[in-house]
């Protein structure tokens, strides 16, 4: 992959990346510079590239970076709004809705779990196919997601 | 919780929208469409938020393939807050407040926000830049215009940072950040902000030559090692 074909994904993929930028951080703004900072670090990275899917790497990529600056903003969600989330996440006829909320109670998270929560939140991926994608097993992805669980739930009672 | 349009994700509905899905699995969500009305009228919107950013996507603007050992460029974490900056050879206005620099009104006005480690303030003359800070710079002008923007470090030798930025007029925040290395001396950033593009490499020679005429010039302090 050249730099060429960068500028070609950007047009391709870019309105996609955007559109994941914009669920994590709820800011168009920001959105928009993130979305250069993906394609930045894409061309940094460029050569690591060997996947399938062009747009679930972009995808990656996106969601490291607009975590991070995520994180480094004040939060902004309330205990309320947290608990509601987890009453309705048990749930199974429930959709995925709550993004921005779940991008924040991410933003500490440890690399790994976070990378199974956007697959899961965002993706909407089933637990077989984010332990398929990670090379991890079911196990570990159900145990992770109940321990992003556990740390929102302590997040709602500190806040009470 | 399920996908909303179980049985299909939303990672299904994005790369069918891009065409990454092989036959099989674009059948499959076509299917799931035509027996989904909420599923249709997502692809729809989805379809139409293509087009409309299609219409307002900025440049993307990549590195260029050399870049000055002294100053290289980083990938940046966007920085929240967003603050200050200075001038050098040209004193800013009086009354434009701390760290606020301008090149003449119609011209064009800089900010400078400095992140070391999870810490972003703004830069404003007397701050001292420590090796690895990363600078995020916004440039505002009252109408649209380009922007280029030339680094120059102790040795005085000046490489393209930025070249020919449209500027929709208002702030920009340019993309990607500035990382400060652990060489010793100053930095100094040139702008140039005009109606059209300039020619770069007769930028980077006015600069050699000292002879930047209507840059706004901004002088950067690093620590000493």
């Amino acid at each position: 992959m050249d730099t060429v074909d960068l500028h070609v994904w950007y047009e391709r993929y870019g309105e996609a990346v955007f559109r994941r930028c914009l669920r994590i951080v709820g800011d168009e703004a920001l959105a928009m510079d993130l979305l250069q900072e993906t394609f930045l670090r894409a061309h940094k990275y460029r050569a690591s590239f060997k996947g399938a899917s062009a747009l679930s790497w972009l995808l990656t990529i996106a969601d490291r970076t607009s975590l991070t600056a995520l994180g480094a903003r004040p939060r902004v969600s309330s205990a309320e709004e947290v608990e509601r989330f987890l009453e309705t996440e048990a749930d199974p006829k429930e959709p995925f809705t709550q993004h921005r909320l779940v991008a924040e109670l991410l933003t500490r998270a440890d690399e790994r779990t976070r990378a199974i929560v956007m697959h899961r939140y965002f993706d909407e991926l089933e637990l077989e196919d984010i332990a398929r994608r990670l090379d991890v097993n079911e196990r570990t992805v159900r145990r992770k997601l109940e321990q992003f669980l556990a740390d929102s739930r302590r997040f709602v009672e500190r806040r009470a | 919780m399920k996908a909303r349009f179980h049985p299909v994700t939303d990672l299904d509905v994005e790369r069918y929208l891009v065409g990454e899905l092989s036959g099989d699995e674009a059948a499959r969500v076509e299917a799931a469409a035509r027996a989904s009305e909420v599923l249709q009228r997502h692809l729809d919107e989805r379809r139409a938020a293509k087009r409309a950013f299609a219409l307002k996507r900025p440049p993307l603007r990549l590195p260029a393939a050399t870049r000055p050992a002294w100053w290289p460029w980083a990938l940046a974490l966007p920085v929240a807050a967003a603050a200050l900056v200075a001038v050098v050879r040209r004193a800013p206005v009086e009354g434009d407040g701390p760290g606020i620099a301008r090149r003449g009104a119609e011209v064009a006005e800089v900010e400078i926000a400095v992140q070391r480690e999870e810490a972003v303030f703004p830069w404003r003359a007397g701050v001292i830049l420590e090796p690895k800070d990363r600078l995020r710079l916004t440039v505002k002008t009252a109408a649209p215009s380009v922007a280029t923007l030339i680094g120059e470090d102790a040795r005085r030798e000046p490489v393209i940072l930025y070249e020919a930025v449209a500027l929709p007029g208002g702030a920009l925040t340019l993309p990607g950040s500035l990382e400060v290395d652990d060489t010793p001396g100053g930095e100094r950033l040139y702008l140039f902000v005009g109606p059209t593009a300039p020619d770069a490499p007769a930028l980077l020679k006015a600069v050699r030559a000292g002879r930047a005429d209507g840059a706004l010039v901004i002088t950067l302090e690093k620590r000493r090692p």
